[in-house]
């Protein structure tokens, strides 16, 4: 994946378990401070998440902003946070690795099923979960790339 | 076995919001479901599946059932793509 859109400075490992609505709000965060969106993109993750999960299976989730909040994204772009210990997505739903993506337009598509072949197979999940590096992440996340 | 070709015509494609919408009507049937887009098929009751064919708008997909309620299931998943999911369509 273009360095560009993912490189080490966005994933955060081996985080501690928190409340649904702040794991995301520190996953807008990291695409804040990084530069992919402004404040207001947050606001639209939080919007999608409590109309629709982006919680996806295989200890998943994606969150991202409600389409109306696509203006928000400056420059496309994912992140990635390490839960060991998983996050309540409620129904019995645990996600151990968030994946916030920012995609500009038809980057979104991409970046997203590029996301989603690499997580069906539940092997990479599993290395994501154990990963001690934020290389071997972006190792992993590259398996998807067509 | 009952399939049927169909192109998506909804403005934001088969992610989000439609993804799951087709995932929560998929996973009411007991037949085997899938879907195909070129040369590649998945599950549609996995719903990483059908993120990972990258299905936009204009794309053309074959849905395949098989099991005791298959002619239903491809009825009711043909309705929801050409409803547009309840988008609405900007056309």
């Amino acid at each position: 994946m273009d360095k560009a859109i993912l490189n080490e400075n966005n994933i955060l490992l081996n985080l501690g378990s928190e409340p649904k609505n702040q794991a995301i709000a520190r996953v807008g965060r990291l695409l804040v401070q990084n530069g992919y969106v402004t404040e207001e993109y947050v606001i639209g993750m939080q919007l999608r998440e409590a109309s629709l999960t982006t919680y996806v299976g295989n200890g998943i989730s994606i969150p991202h902003g409600m389409p109306e909040y696509m203006k928000y994204i400056q420059r496309s772009g994912i992140v990635v946070v390490q839960y060991p210990e998983g996050i309540d997505f409620g129904e019995g739903n645990l996600a151990y690795i968030l994946i916030g993506i920012a995609g500009k337009d038809d980057e979104h598509m991409e970046i997203l099923s590029s996301i989603a072949l690499v997580c069906q197979e539940e092997e990479n999940v599993l290395q994501l979960r154990q990963a001690s590096s934020k290389q071997a992440i972006i190792e992993i996340l590259a398996r998807g790339e067509q | 076995m009952r399939s049927e070709k169909i192109t998506v015509t909804n403005e934001t494609g088969l992610h989000a919001r439609p993804a799951s919408l087709f995932v929560q009507l998929t996973a009411q049937f007991k037949s085997e479901l899938t879907i195909r887009k070129d040369d590649r098929s998945v599950n549609a009751k996995s719903i990483l599946g059908i993120l990972s064919l990258g299905i936009s708008k204009g794309t053309e997909v074959t849905l395949i059932a098989e099991g005791p309620d298959e002619e239903q299931a491809v009825d009711e998943l043909v309705k929801l793509i050409q409803g547009n999911f309840g988008e609405g369509n900007s056309n």
